[in-house]
């Protein structure tokens, strides 16, 4: 018999304990391997909370359109095609009403029927959003996330079919930047690819 | 059916004891020798021959553990088989690796048995195998107990087949040491 088949011959003899032992699992897969990638788990999901966090300027959960847009019916962005104009009337001598309407041109719809290109005007009787609208940085061209009302019927003028009011959260205008929308109203800056995510 | 029942059935020499230590063990002696032969017709003949060995032998022996029992008489079995093959050099050039591995730890030209009696080889073996780390120990009985494969072996311990082969490498000089400080120069 060769040497090397007669010591395998005897390796046969070894203890039961030791080949019970040689059997199981490594105990270090079975201990160990769960809590690791747990932790990986949970190390994974703080840092994404963490991230978000900051992207949204502590408000500490994703943002979408549906979140700021209120009851708003449509939502769109649009670019500025004609610069504000204030106007007002009045419907007695001691109460006169100002409004300010925009000429937008719609680049994308997020939410409502319109259709690219389509033009609208929006209106605003809000002090803070006539404030907001007259901006020298909403310049004809720039870009706009809008929130709007359905077109109302309307008292200051009568092609009511294209004319909108704004709602939305705080004044329900948003400039696009390439980055992020900034709320022209309240200074708040959300992720644009949270805003656009929403359904 | 577990192992009481099963050598129950063998002590009454009942008949269906094969059947159920085929459905009980089939896959683990079937591994071991497999992998020593490398050939499925020559394994299912050791394992065939393994029931029958165990049918002849309970009674009158009477294993604690008839998964041990029957593992070591396939061991064999396959061992004899693994032999007769080189022998006639009928084997298609089988080799397995890790038996051969096991002449490193006999210098050329010794014939150990000349040297020890099997006792005092069981000796230093169970001395030897007494002394490892257990990853070490389970890393021997893999590869020279069942001839698993190293990557099968690197795979079941989390470890590169470069690692296992250095352990392996390590552990039989370890061997080999032992068998010299038992007082014969292997």
């Amino acid at each position: 018999m060769k040497g090397q088949d007669f010591l395998f011959e005897i390796i046969s003899e070894v203890q039961d304990e030791y080949l019970d032992d040689a059997d199981k699992l490594p105990e270090k897969r079975k201990h160990f391997a769960l809590p690791i990638v747990a932790c990986l788990i949970l190390s994974f999901l703080c840092i994404l909370i963490v991230n978000r966090y900051f992207r949204n300027n502590g408000i500490n959960h994703p943002l979408s359109i549906n979140d700021i847009a209120d009851n708003s019916s449509a939502v769109a962005r649009v670019t500025v095609v004609t610069k504000a104009e204030n106007c007002y009337y009045s419907q007695a001598e001691d109460r006169t009403f100002y409004y300010s309407d925009y000429q937008v041109e719609v680049v994308e719809c997020y939410n409502g029927s319109f259709s690219i290109g389509q033009k609208l005007t929006i209106r605003s009787d809000d002090p803070v959003m006539l404030h907001g609208l007259a901006d020298p940085a909403l310049a004809v061209g720039a870009e706009m996330l809008v929130f709007l009302y359905q077109p109302v019927s309307d008292n200051y003028s009568n092609n009511a079919n294209n004319i909108f009011y704004l709602s939305g959260e705080a004044q329900g205008v948003f400039i696009v930047s390439d980055l992020a929308v900034v709320n022209y109203g309240n200074g708040k800056e959300y992720a644009l690819s949270d805003l656009v995510a929403s359904p | 059916m577990n192992d009481n029942e099963i050598l129950k059935l063998l002590l009454d020499k009942d008949d269906t004891a094969l059947s159920e230590l085929n459905n009980a063990y089939q896959h683990y002696c079937f591994s071991i020798a497999f992998n020593i032969l490398q050939n499925y017709e020559d394994a299912e003949e050791c394992v065939s021959d393994t029931w029958l060995r165990v049918w002849n032998s309970v009674p009158p022996n009477h294993p604690a553990s008839l998964k041990r029992y029957s593992a070591r008489i396939t061991r064999n079995l396959a061992l004899n088989r693994y032999r007769d093959l080189r022998t006639q050099k009928c084997g298609n050039g089988i080799l397995c690796h890790s038996i051969e591995e096991l002449s490193e730890c006999i210098s050329d030209g010794v014939n150990i048995e000349d040297i020890f009696s099997r006792d005092e080889i069981r000796i230093l073996f169970q001395q030897f195998i007494a002394e490892l780390g257990d990853t070490d120990r389970r890393i021997f009985l893999r590869r020279y107990y069942y001839a698993e494969e190293i990557s099968t072996i690197a795979n079941r311990y989390g470890m590169t087949p470069v690692t296992v082969r250095v352990r392996l490498f390590r552990l039989r000089k370890q061997f080999k040491d032992v068998l010299e400080k038992g007082g014969h120069s292997v």
